[in-house]
């Protein structure tokens, strides 16, 4: 039996002649024997192979061989650094890296790629750094999403020469965004730009003034769309732009998605395409807010379809009054939706169902309250700056309702056109246009083929859903202990004897009350005596317009241990929808699949359980069955 | 002329022009001075040869230590080209581009090529080391994992497990 003959050539030499393979030769090679194959990964063959750069996903070595060999090979047109999970890396291997990309900022260290157009880099622990630093002027596509670690160290000046004039495409996250600001000055060639995870949209603001030239933008997975109102673009900003496209927008308040894509489409006078897809709430993206809070893993995921739902409401609005003023052709209206991108994250089935139930519902409720006159002068007398606007645009909706019904359906079916047509762009832009935190979004990748709206269903009006609120640890907290910070102080008889309570709000409960009982009837169901909760309520409800209707102890149902449980077909018989919000477990026994539960509060004053609950409640009244939702948690 | 000496202390005389293919030499001549004093010696190319003469290249493939006279047979078949091939360009030629009389020169057994591989690898002749991959890289062309394994006298190393492995990285690699 020979020896194989190839073992005498050293590693370098087989590189070099597998430089002139194919790719399915490449495939085959790495079949032969663990030698090849890791000769191949380690050693980072470069080929078109993959289209890119080759890391071995198996191998937790092959990244740091990037850092140690470069790139030998010159034929590398397209260099795809793809996501380098987590746990493959150590904490203690993740600081050797550290010191290789120190290495590597070393001069001596070649690290060329003379052809490659493209880069693509997701993996948050390859130097991008590294990367940028050698980009030869043939680039013209620069992919730098999700490589926040790699950015650690402020980028330098040298950095910026090598930042070269060619790039014509960029993506980068908001990690990068300051930092990258004086760069993009002199990349004036840039007509794409994309910008994923962004956490203050006025982030954008001076990238958007270095970029008077930019064609299309892309502003994706905002974190929080909040104080929109701060948000100013410049006055030449956006002049050429001609697509725009905002997904995953998430706020607290739809109002300041409205108000942001409102001041954006103002500034871009040119705007051929606009695309508003994938916003919801803030829940669905960050699981771990709500696994510490709210819902399980399964339910955020829902919640966040939901969410696009409320958020979409708002924007149906703004987007059609944008119409109507002018500033947006409705040819160029992408009201793409959500539920792609939602199937990916670990919903079940069961919840995307629900969710693109109601986003249908969401949008079509949306159009209609556009064109509602009432409805229309109430929810968008809240756009402060365009108060008068507002109501202009409804008396004159209010006098042809009829004509405008019309061409609400002609719309509603562009719509629907439109999002195909989206759809089919965006896997054409799929090389460049890409997405950080592969998960969810690879699956939107996967599926963006499919047909991106369902058809719309007429929608009637939407009757107000039940939202029963618990009262003590859940909205405030009572103690009869004194101290200077009461919010409060109730006079109880108990016995004939006076106690005195003092009473904490929970922070946001006023903000709380407003929002939700503009969504939902709102009913405390409290445990307590009514001698206690009846002055507490009228408290917090001044006015008595918040809350409309009241229970006590004696409508609850005694459990073991002297507990109580709230049956909720007391208070609504349709179970499809009333929603519970109770810090107490045992409270929603009875109901379970209509319970939200949140955190017991009694002190805490950086509490935001209740606002992190608004966008989700907020979307949640669109569900047909909240069960279907709030089930998931179960 | 140039003396050279293999790792078998046989001695060799070729003109500078031809010793010159050889970085490696080039340098070497650059660095003494006057090569004509003393032989350079190569210890790291094993072949030792016979007389110069290409009509003994049928015997080649019985006599494995011909590498150094191989080599100096090709460097004396390409004195005559340009000095700096364009091959120095960014993009690698592919493998088909071959020279008839360099497939020729290399239509040797395998280990005389590999042989011939390293040492212009070692003597620093491009020209020489670009044929010999690429004349590899032909023998794997369009070849089953089995054919290339059987050509190379390569042992299946993998588990079971692992091979499964690898044929699904290779499903995603076809997706994309």
């Amino acid at each position: 039996m020979g020896t194989c003959m190839l073992d005498t050539l050293p590693s370098e030499l087989w590189l070099h002649t597998l430089e002139y393979l194919d790719t399915s030769d490449l495939i085959t090679c790495v079949h032969l024997s663990r030698r090849w194959r890791r000769v191949m990964f380690s050693d980072l063959l470069c080929t078109s192979l993959f289209g890119g750069v080759w890391l071995d996903p198996l191998s937790n070595t092959s990244h740091k061989s990037l850092l140690k060999h470069g790139l030998p090979a010159l034929c590398v047109k397209k260099l795809l650094i793809p996501f380098v999970p987590e746990d493959v890396l150590s904490e203690d291997e993740m600081d050797e890296t550290d010191v290789e990309m120190e290495k590597l900022s070393h001069p001596q260290t070649t690290f060329e790629f003379p052809n490659v157009s493209q880069i693509m880099i997701t993996g948050a622990f390859i130097s991008a750094e590294a990367v940028v630093r050698h980009l030869t002027p043939s680039v013209t596509h620069l992919d730098l999403s999700d490589c926040s670690a790699s950015f650690r160290s402020p980028l330098q000046l040298e950095l910026l020469q090598r930042i070269n004039a060619a790039i014509t495409t960029l993506t980068i996250s908001s990690h990068l965004s300051q930092p990258m600001i004086p760069l993009l000055s002199s990349l004036s060639s840039i007509s794409s730009l994309s910008i994923l995870l962004i956490k203050r949209i006025t982030d954008i603001e001076p990238i958007v003034a270095t970029l008077p030239h930019l064609k299309h933008l892309s502003i994706a997975r905002i974190r929080n769309v909040f104080h929109a109102h701060r948000f100013h673009l410049p006055e030449t900003g956006l002049q050429e732009l001609q697509t725009l496209k905002m997904l995953g927008m998430e706020a607290m308040f739809t109002e300041d998605i409205a108000l942001f894509v409102r001041k954006m489409v103002a500034s871009a006078r040119n705007l051929k395409e606009l695309c508003l897809g994938c916003n919801g709430s803030s829940s669905g993206y960050d699981p771990n807010r709500y696994r510490r809070r709210v819902l399980a893993d399964t339910g955020s995921g829902c919640a966040a379809g939901a969410g696009g739902g409320g958020a979409n409401s708002a924007l149906g609005e703004v987007v059609s009054q944008l119409t109507r003023e002018g500033l947006l052709d409705s040819k160029c209206l992408n009201s793409h939706q959500l539920n792609q991108v939602l199937g990916a994250t670990n919903a079940d089935r069961t919840g995307t169902t629900a969710a693109r139930g109601n986003t249908a519902h969401s949008l079509t409720n949306a159009m209609n309250t556009n064109y509602n006159s009432s409805s229309a002068e109430e929810t968008t007398s809240e756009f402060d700056p365009f108060d008068t606007e507002a109501r202009t645009d409804s008396d004159s909706s209010a006098a042809s309702t009829a004509s405008q019904s019309k061409k609400l359906r002609r719309v509603r079916r562009k719509r629907v056109e439109t999002g195909s047509q989206l759809a089919s762009s965006t896997s054409e832009n799929t090389s460049f246009f890409s997405f950080a935190g592969i998960g969810e979004w690879f699956g939107y990748r996967k599926q963006h083929k499919q047909r991106v709206l369902r058809p719309l269903r007429q929608q009637k009006e939407l009757p107000k859903k039940t939202l029963v609120l618990d009262l003590d640890e859940t909205l405030v907290h009572s103690t009869s202990m004194g101290s200077r910070h009461h919010d409060h102080i109730i006079e109880v008889l108990v016995d004939k004897h006076v106690c005195l309570y003092y009473v904490y709000k929970r922070p946001g409960v006023d903000l709380f009350l407003k929002k939700v009982s503009e969504w939902y009837k709102v009913v405390i169901f409290t445990a307590s005596m009514p001698e206690y909760a009846d002055p507490v309520i009228d408290w917090l409800d001044k006015d008595r317009k918040l809350i409309s209707r009241r229970y006590f102890r004696q409508s609850c149902t005694p459990h073991e241990n002297g507990h109580f449980t709230k049956d909720l077909s007391i208070v609504e018989p349709d179970l499809s929808s009333v929603v519970l919000l109770d810090n107490s477990p045992v409270s929603f026994a009875v109901n379970p699949e209509n319970a939200i539960p949140i955190e017991t509060w009694t002190h805490d004053l950086n509490d935001e359980a209740l606002f992190e609950l608004l966008p989700f409640l907020d979307a949640l009244r669109f569900a047909d069955d909240v069960r279907s939702i709030l089930g998931l948690r179960i | 002329m140039v003396r050279i000496t293999s790792s078998d202390s046989q001695e060799f005389s070729v003109s500078q022009d031809i010793a010159c293919q050889s970085q490696l030499i080039k340098n070497m001549i650059e660095d003494v001075g006057d090569a004509d004093e003393q032989p350079i010696p190569l210890p790291n190319v094993a072949g030792a040869i016979l007389q110069k003469g290409g009509s003994c290249f049928p015997s080649i493939s019985n006599a494995p230590k011909l590498t150094l006279f191989a080599v100096i047979e090709y460097a004396t078949m390409h004195k005559d080209d340009p000095p700096s091939a364009p091959e120095t360009d960014a993009k690698p030629s592919t493998s088909e581009d071959i020279e008839d009389r360099d497939k020729q020169f290399l239509n040797v057994d395998q280990g005389t090529l590999f042989e011939i591989i390293l040492a212009a690898n070692y003597l620093d002749m491009k020209s020489l080391l670009d044929v010999g991959c690429k004349t590899v890289a032909n023998m794997i062309k369009g070849k089953t994992v089995e054919e290339v394994r059987a050509l190379f006298n390569i042992v299946n190393d993998f588990t079971p497990e692992e091979e499964e492995q690898i044929r699904k990285e290779n499903e995603w690699c076809e997706d994309r």
